[in-house]
């Protein structure tokens, strides 16, 4: 579980930030300020893993709170001003969202979020998932779970055993957020989770019954990581 | 798609090239047509049209040929346009002398050996010939002088047009993006609101777009446009800590005025009043017509802020409008801006156009 704080002096942002991270289960609201100094004292008392920071706010700007913080959550900003995203990353901001944001879009930063908290152990419990919207549907999909994704342009398909979910996400992006030790690309539309691996013949892999191709120029890599699994 | 962009771009300045250039020409054939005419009129003494008076004027007139385009090709871009007048005037006088004495040369000796069948008397004296080759230079300049003077003339509007343009203030692109946040939550909580907002925001394109590109609105759009705007920021704000009010007295009638003239003050008032730090911030928007003249005042809560000037032009859009109303309404306005430590005020009463 993961606690959040949200700073945004707008009330209609902060209530839209809050339906979107009651949706999530792995999600934890501490506490809303609508300005930056409100913030400062409920940072003291209880621990915040992440931080939703508004930019644009009265008195202190999100920018000035974050670079004024010398232990700082892990930050996504979010704000109206598409220009400042630079400036953000440049203080380590885990990720920018630029209002008016999607679900889906602010997923994309929850799991970035999630998968950076994993690297630096804070969170409990084996293994990382990964949140994915289809269909309407929130799925926290455990890596381990999933045997391989396959790429549609903008959307791709994610295979697990149980379920082929079309999540709006492109295999690059999504190829990021996922553990490069278990998952690697075979080709332009192909990624795979290699402990899920049944056999590799010539140019194809084959997981839970179904035939993939292997790119050549990927086909090395993948013989070598395989064998050493 | 790129060979049509480039010939989109061309043919029109291909097409005012070709305009001046025939113009130029026309312009030139046209005066020499009236000098000869007139020339010919007075050296015609017989009254009927005779082969040696025509003859006469055509060769008359080659030496002045001569002294008008010297003068227009070289003197005038040499001298008088590198602002060296005493060059020119020097220059001047010895094309029109020497113009004089070319002319009383030939018909007095020279013209026998080209045509000798002819018999030439040269009426005129020297003097006489300078007043011709004079008058000749003195028009050519004086042409060339108006017709720089009205092209200057253009360029001075074009580029005060142009500036107006660029003094004009936008809807800032930030503006957008945080009413359509706004839209977006209210439509995500299923807001009755939202339909309400929607309209608001695109009445408030509507004007940017299509109304703005006037030189005048009627005045009664811009107040909407601002009750507009300012409905916007009412449905942004905690309505706890910041209090938002507008109020007109008076009707609009038929006054017009120059768009998105009064918006910067309250955007500025909206930028600043409630970025203070104050947990009481307030914002009051007032007009009042009496007739053509329009009292507006904007009192809004200012306090500190921390220095990120998100907006990266701070006072820009104050300065542009008082630029604005010094070029729209000379001496018919009156701005008054006010700056307390905790408190920022602007007044400006306007006499509008009918």
């Amino acid at each position: 579980m993961a606690t959040c704080l949200i700073i945004d002096d707008e009330p209609l942002s902060r209530d839209v930030l809050r339906k979107y991270i009651d949706e999530v289960p792995d999600l934890e609201i501490v506490a809303e300020c609508s300005d930056a100094i409100e913030a400062t004292h409920l940072l003291n008392q209880s621990p915040i893993d992440i931080l939703f920071l508004d930019i644009n706010m009265p008195g202190l700007s999100g920018i000035s709170f974050a670079r004024s913080l010398i232990v700082s959550p892990l930050i996504v900003f979010t704000t109206a001003y598409p220009e400042y995203a630079v400036e953000g990353f440049e203080l380590n901001a885990t990720d920018y969202l630029v209002k008016p944001y999607s679900f889906e879009r602010f997923l994309k930063a929850v799991n970035r979020v999630l998968e950076r908290l994993r690297e630096n152990h804070l969170t409990e419990g084996p293994g990382g998932k990964i949140l994915v919207k289809a269909d309407k549907k929130l799925y926290a999909l455990p890596f381990a779970e999933i045997l391989f994704i396959e790429g549609q342009g903008d959307y791709i398909r994610i295979n697990t055993g149980q379920h082929k979910l079309m999540v709006h996400y492109t295999i690059k992006n999504f190829l990021e957020s996922l553990p490069a030790e278990e998952f690697m690309r075979i080709h332009k539309s192909f990624v795979v989770n290699l402990k899920h691996i049944e056999f590799i013949e010539g140019n194809q892999v084959t997981i839970a019954h179904q035939v993939l191709p292997v790119s050549p120029v990927n086909r090395d890599e993948l013989l070598s990581r395989f064998s050493s699994i | 798609m790129k060979e049509g962009k480039h010939n989109i771009k061309r043919s029109p300045s291909k097409l005012t090239d070709l305009m001046i250039f025939r113009n130029r020409w026309w312009q030139h054939l046209i005066f020499w047509g009236l000098a000869l005419a007139i020339l010919f009129n007075i050296f015609n003494s017989s009254g009927s049209i005779e082969k040696i008076d025509v003859i006469y004027t055509s060769i008359f007139v080659l030496p002045l040929v001569a002294v008008v385009y010297l003068n227009l090709y070289l003197a005038i871009p040499r001298f008088l346009r590198g602002e060296k007048y005493f060059l020119y005037g020097i220059s001047a006088l010895v094309l029109m002398g020497g113009g004089a004495l070319f002319l009383y040369f030939l018909f007095e000796s020279w013209i026998d050996l080209v045509l000798p069948g002819y018999y030439f008397i040269s009426y005129y004296s020297i003097p006489v010939l300078m007043l011709y080759t004079g008058s000749f230079l003195i028009l050519s300049t004086l042409l060339k002088l108006s017709r720089s003077w009205f092209m200057l003339l253009r360029v001075e509007r074009m580029s005060s047009t142009h500036q107006l343009q660029s003094l004009q203030s936008q809807i800032n692109p930030h503006f957008l993006l945080n009413s359509l946040q706004t839209i977006y939550a209210l439509s995500l909580e299923k807001s009755e609101r939202s339909p309400e907002v929607i309209l608001q925001l695109s009445d408030i394109l509507k004007y940017n777009l299509y109304d703005t590109a006037q030189p005048t609105v009627k005045l009664e759009k811009e107040i909407r446009m601002i009750r507009d705007y300012v409905e916007m920021y009412r449905h942004r704000v905690d309505h706890e800590k910041a209090e938002i009010k507008l109020e007109v007295k008076g009707e609009a009638r038929d006054q017009v005025i120059a768009p998105m003239l009064l918006l910067p003050f309250i955007e500025n008032a909206f930028k600043h009043g409630l970025r203070s730090e104050m947990s009481d911030t307030f914002i009051h928007v007032q007009m009042e017509l009496q007739e053509a003249m329009l009292k507006f005042r904007v009192d809004n809560s200012h306090g500190k802020s921390d220095g990120v000037d998100l907006e990266n032009n701070k006072g820009i859009g104050i300065e542009n409008t008082r630029q604005r109303l010094l070029l729209l309404y000379p001496g018919k306005y009156h701005l008054d801006i006010d700056e307390k430590a905790n408190k920022f005020t602007v007044k400006l009463s306007i006499e509008l156009n009918p």
